[in-house]
């Protein structure tokens, strides 16, 4: 059979011969027919054999119809009698000479550029590209033989379809395999981290998806993230991509959350031949190459930190492994830190210090959660009053501690004023504005100070504070903690002295040795009471009769100055007529207790008289008198410098200042004392006669007070806000303390039933009676018949968690005291001891699941899908 | 043996008496008038304060105890708080050593319902995370006396239903136990007051049944009839308890509580046509009960004394008998018997302190100590 093309002259040269012994020319006329496919076209009739005994003419053969690949051409003669007999003289078969080739890519577009062959065996190929816009080209073959179109890589030929109507016609569907690189997200820059920088083993980045996405999400910031995707030109050997390729992608969530909603997925958009499997946890399809060379897909990453999503692309038709990311739900939440300028060196550039940041890093990593400070705020150490309410600095001795001054803070103490930390609105509703102090106290408003009465036996006492601890000034006002004044009506809180038995003394009586002269008047006497309510006597000598002129003569004449101290000693009698003035001058002093004792039961008397020899005689006679009459009058009265004048126990008003704290346990009284120089009888403030036991000159005195006492606490958190004492000496207990009180910021623990109970969609939690570990200190009360059930005791305040907590302790409302060794973050209580270092299991489930883009308002509330 | 008698314990306390008219101590249980020392109504919301109070300035080393203090009246339509005092009275070692923040118990009888409202002192402390206090050196502590005193709004920390009604307010430490004080939540003068619908409400309470008996009878205990160990009908209106003073655990799981009581019933309490009852027909060889009188509400109240914890039963017990001399209301007699243990009293060994609340009726409190482990413990923690 010859090859010959279509429509090319098909020269036949035969020779007709006859005899079946000998072979001869055969000489009469034929016909030549054409027979195509049984169609028998006559095209040459009444033939002869040329001279030489053959025949040669040419034949065209028609073109080869569109509906046949090729076609077999016999040339048949028609010969002898009649010409009924025929044979075949030739046969070719007949083949397209031009070619057609339609490249269109997966999608059935038209595909130019592509590179291709037409390959015949013994021919050279013929190179060929697909022409713009049509991806069309022709294509001549070099030889009537069978041909085969073929390509070469990076080019695939998926199909070649010809239609029966165009046999030569190649519709080909072509593909560019190329190697696919991810254009974005860009994994090993900045602001994606490894995952492994927190410990996690996960081979990953950090995605962060609780923030709000910012572009597309390929800048770590979100929970959809737009992949961008071309062809990988970098190694050797690689092709540029082109419009239309197909970059191929298996999306695999790791679903290692049980949170359900919004579900992790890969976003159909745009992603051709979309399959998934593994109850939607593979994913796969492939998108084509746009005009820039480039192709977008989105996945989905759902909220929930820890869950991984694994991106793998190729160029490749089921082939993924040109490029993998693996992108690791983090969750990222802000704090602002404010604090006196008194604190700032124990801060890093206003951060935690490096050790308790570490700690709280390391401690947060487990539940796919950074804690980063994005502001700090200082405040000079001169608002450390209780006026500018930016807490109060005091010793550190006053925790029995060394070092520097101590922060110390109460809801009063401390007020953030306007604008004391950034209120930036964009970033709020996921920042916690922390209040850095030392030591936190409150007590809240149910707290009332306790009432004293108290025994002093000394001047000063110390005493132990007898209910909490002491924090002055007063965390709930800023006043002194001590108070002596107030009442329901008002009063006064008084001191008294506490006599129980009559001190009976008997009154002495002081009186000068010598008279005094001074204002003394002749023949007259004076006696004065010079100590306490004055009182005074003048005992008038009667004149002698017989000098009176002379007397009164010369006290005329003579200034009184020039008057000799015996001038008139015999002017006036020596000896007194009666002493009834005195005795009764004395026996009215004595009778006057309030009096006596108002001068220390002594009386005291001067006598004033000229001091002549005669005087002398005229003031021994009333002195004598007078010892005389107060000696047999005297008379034991009840008499202590702890009575007052009327006999009564002494009281007096309290005074605030005589208080105040020694530490943040002990405080002290020390009673009020008078001078030094002080007249014993005049010493009658408390501390001048206080004394262990009742004695003649002391006694015990009983003070009243009111003491306003405070609990501390390790902080506080609600609203966004939060109140924390820097440990910093125990970065490790300081560090959970952080990561409790940003738990409950988280909505932890969660009890059903109990407020704020909003679970992450898909998760459950369950109280310590039934099965779970979680409880809350609400009572359940009457008419429910147990007091402590579904999940309530008695402690902590809040929902907590108690993960280890033996099971013979678990009905207990305190659970017998119990503490654990080694507990969950969301215990209720910390101490310094490092007990509580990680979240247990469940606790890191929740928070994983956690939608964290609201830490600042209570969960309750919200939709189902905001847990 | 079912449990160990060390001391059986039998205790009677008749209806409480008018408001502050018995501040008692369990040691002196001396009536006391308090009328001087209580606070005008209205200073109670109007200052706050309560440690400058006549009770703890002008009683400071005159009483040693728990008192109660708070408004006579309160004009639900005008108020919307209850303001309440705790004022512990005592040495200061005593006040210092065993604190009311840790063993105080309130409670609210709402003499309408009969119904028992009740709360730890400790709840008042809305801290989160407050550290213990250390404890003080009691050889440090002042000598003399202190008031510790505390103030509240009864009806955000007992949840109190704000509807006329009358309270009785009382206190409790350990064994001591304060004044009751009585407290009248009612519309003002200056609200419009219609019989017609107070005449209703009464009616529909006459025409309500009580809930069955709670916690139901069972095989042995619960019972609601007369035991061999049930105490004598009270002479008068009250409660009576027998207990084991010491109740081995180790011995026993069980701590029965024996009570029988004279109590008047409320017209809701009064059992009436279409009344439910739990156990008409003999069953499970048991025989059927009579329908009872009455169903009365009887509530307990533990408290241990180390712990400080409060364990409350509401009770609804019914009533076979009516008493003798009853004028005309409805005053009945029953018993009851139950096992502590078995209705979710914790096991904690220490002492607890028993206390029955129904209408003005107080019993209490009794000494129970439980000694001893009990066997098998684990399997009764499921």
């Amino acid at each position: 059979v010859d090859e010959i093309f279509e429509e090319a002259p098909y020269t036949i040269q035969a020779r007709i011969t006859t005899g079946f012994f000998t072979s001869k020319p055969y000489t009469k006329t034929f016909d030549l027919l054409a027979d195509i496919n049984g169609t028998k076209t006559t095209f040459e009739t009444d033939k002869k054999l040329g001279g030489d005994g053959t025949y040669q003419t040419t034949y065209t053969p028609r073109k080869v119809l569109a509906t046949e690949k090729n076609y077999v051409l016999k040339i048949i003669a028609h010969y002898g009698s009649g010409k009924s007999s025929s044979t075949t003289i030739a046969k070719a078969r007949v083949w397209p000479k031009v070619v057609k080739i339609h490249a269109r890519n997966i999608k059935d577009r038209d595909y130019p550029g592509f590179d291709c062959a037409i390959e015949q065996d013994g021919a050279a190929a013929i190179p060929l590209t697909t022409n713009p816009p049509d991806g069309k080209v022709e294509a001549t073959l070099s030889m009537p033989a069978p041909y085969k179109i073929t390509c070469k890589a990076p080019f695939e030929i998926l199909e070649n379809v010809e239609k029966p109507d165009k046999r030569r016609e190649h519709e080909l569907k072509v593909v560019h395999n190329i190697k696919a690189r991810f254009v974005t997200p860009n994994i090993n820059a900045a602001p994606y981290v490894p995952d492994t920088a927190g410990g996690n083993a996960v081979d990953g980045v950090r995605q962060y998806v609780n923030l709000d996405i910012a572009t597309d999400g390929s800048d770590a910031l979100g929970s959809e993230v737009v992949c961008t995707v071309e062809a990988d030109t970098s190694g050797p050997g690689a092709v540029p991509g082109k419009e239309g390729d197909q970059v191929f992608l298996r999306v695999t969530f790791g679903r290692e959350s049980e949170r359900n909603d919004p579900e992790p997925t890969l976003d159909q958009t745009g992603v051709e031949a979309y399959a998934s499997a593994k109850k939607k946890t593979v994913h796969k399809g492939y998108v084509l190459l746009g005009a820039d060379l480039k192709a977008k897909f989105k996945v989905k990453l759902g909220l929930a930190g820890g869950d991984t999503c694994t991106v793998e692309i190729g160029g490749t038709k089921d082939k993924y492994d040109d490029a993998k990311i693996i992108l690791v739900n983090w969750r990222k939440l802000w704090y602002e830190t404010r604090y006196p300028a008194a604190m700032s060196a124990r801060l890093t550039g206003g951060d935690f210090p490096a050790s308790l940041k570490t700690k709280v890093t390391e401690r947060l990593a487990p539940v796919n959660l950074e804690y980063e400070m994005i502001d700090n705020h200082s405040y000079p150490d001169a608002d450390c009053t209780p006026a500018r309410q930016g807490g109060v600095l005091k010793p550190a001795a006053y925790f029995k501690e060394a070092g520097a001054n101590r922060l110390v803070v109460s809801s009063f103490l401390l007020n953030v004023p306007p604008g004391g930390f950034s209120e930036n609105g964009a970033r709020r509703t996921r920042s916690v504005y922390i209040s850095l102090c030392d030591r936190a106290f409150s007590n809240s408003v149910t707290l009332l100070p306790d009432v004293f009465a108290v025994e002093m036996d000394t001047v000063e006492k110390q005493w132990a504070s007898p209910s909490d601890e002491l924090m002055d000034p007063s965390p709930k006002d800023g006043t002194s903690i001590f108070k002596v004044a107030g009442g329901t009506p008002s009063a006064n809180f008084k001191w008294k002295a506490l006599i129980a038995s009559p001190h009976m003394h008997v009154p002495t009586l002081t009186v000068n040795g010598v008279p005094d002269p001074t204002g003394a008047v002749a023949g007259t006497v004076h006696i004065e009471k010079t100590r306490g309510t004055a009182s005074s006597l003048d005992v008038a000598f009667p004149a002698k009769t017989t000098d009176e002129a002379e007397a009164v003569s010369v006290l005329e004449e003579m200034p009184f100055s020039e008057v000799t101290p015996d001038a008139h000693s015999g002017t006036f009698e020596t000896a007194l007529a009666s002493s009834a003035a005195i005795d009764s001058w004395v026996d009215g002093l004595l009778a006057d207790k309030k009096e006596l004792r108002k001068c220390g039961n002594e009386l005291v008397v001067k006598i004033v008289g000229l001091n002549g020899t005669h005087d002398l005689n005229r003031f021994n006679a009333v002195k004598t008198a007078l010892e005389t009459r107060f000696n047999s009058q005297k008379a034991a009265i009840n008499y202590h410098p702890g009575l007052d004048e009327d006999g009564n126990p002494r009281e007096g008003d309290m005074d605030e200042g005589w208080f105040s704290t020694v530490d943040y346990v002990t405080f002290k009284c020390k009673l009020p004392t008078s001078p030094g120089p002080t007249a014993a009888y005049l010493k009658t403030l408390p501390g001048d006669f206080v004394g262990a036991a009742e004695s003649d000159t002391e006694c015990p005195v009983q003070i009243m007070f009111q003491l306003e006492t405070a609990y501390e606490i390790n902080g506080n958190s609600g609203d966004g806000k939060q109140l924390l004492c820097l440990r910093d000496t125990v970065p490790g207990p300081c560090s959970s303390t952080i990561c409790h009180e940003l738990g409950h910021a988280m909505g932890m623990t969660i009890v059903p039933g109990f407020n704020n109970d909003l679970l992450p969609p898909g998760l459950t939690a369950k109280h310590v009676d039934n099965g779970g570990t979680y409880y809350v200190n609400e009572r359940r009360r009457p008419p429910v018949a147990l007091t402590y059930s579904d999940g309530r005791r008695s402690l902590h305040k809040g929902g907590h968690c108690a993960n280890t907590l033996p099971k013979s302790n678990r009905k207990d409302p305190t659970f017998k005291d119990w503490e654990p060794a080694t507990g969950c973050i969301m215990w209720g209580q910390g101490g310094d001891d490092d007990s509580r270092q990680s979240f247990c299991d469940k606790c890191t489930n929740i928070i994983k699941a956690r939608r964290l883009t609201d830490v600042n308002t209570p969960f309750d509330g919200r939709g189902a899908d905001q847990g | 043996m079912r449990f160990h008698w060390t001391t059986v314990v039998v205790l009677l306390v008749a209806a409480a008496g008018p408001a502050f008219l018995g501040g008692q101590s369990a040691k002196e249980n001396k009536p006391m008038d308090l009328t001087p020392y209580k606070l005008p109504d209205d200073l109670f919301w109007t200052t706050t304060n309560r440690s400058s109070d006549p009770m703890p300035m002008r009683l400071l080393g005159q009483y040693n105890g728990v008192l109660v203090g708070a408004p006579a009246v309160v004009p639900i339509d005008l108020r919307k708080t209850l303001p309440a005092a705790i004022y512990y009275l005592g040495p200061v070692r005593q006040v210092a050593s065993v604190k009311w923040d840790d063993h105080g118990i309130i409670t609210a009888m709402d003499l309408q319902q009969n119904r028992l409202y009740a709360m730890q002192a400790r709840e008042l402390i809305t801290e989160s995370d407050a550290i213990k206090s250390p404890r003080p050196n009691l050889d440090q502590l002042p000598k003399g006396s202190m008031a510790n005193v505390r103030s509240m709004d009864l009806r955000q920390f007992l949840k109190l239903p704000w509807e006329p009604t009358r309270f009785l307010l009382t206190a409790m430490l350990r064994d001591q136990v304060s004044n009751r004080a009585e407290v009248k939540l009612r519309r003002s003068e200056s609200a419009y007051q219609d019989p017609e619908v107070a005449k209703y409400l009464e009616a529909e309470r006459a025409r309500m049944n009580p809930p069955p008996p709670a916690p139901p009878a069972g095989v042995s205990l619960p019972n609601y009839h007369r035991m061999q160990e049930s105490p004598e009908i009270p002479e008068g209106p009250g409660i009576r308890m027998v207990q084991a003073r010491v109740a081995d655990l180790g011995r026993s799981a069980r701590v029965p509580l024996y009570g029988s009581f004279l109590l008047p019933a409320l017209p809701q309490e009064v059992v009436k046509q279409g009344y439910v009852e739990p156990r008409p027909v003999a069953r499970d060889n048991r025989p059927a009960e009579a329908r009872p009188l009455a169903v009365i509400g009887i509530t307990l109240l533990i408290t241990g004394a180390d712990d400080g914890s409060l364990f409350v039963v509401p009770m609804h017990v019914p009533a076979w008998s009516r008493a003798a001399g009853d004028d005309g209301r409805t005053v009945v007699t029953g018993y009851f018997a139950l096992d502590l243990q078995s209705v979710g009293m914790n096991t904690t060994n220490q002492t607890y302190f028993i206390y029955a609340f129904s209408g003005e009726s107080m019993a209490g409190p009794l000494a129970c100590a439980l000694v001893g482990r009990r066997q098998h413990e684990e399997e009764y923690e499921q």
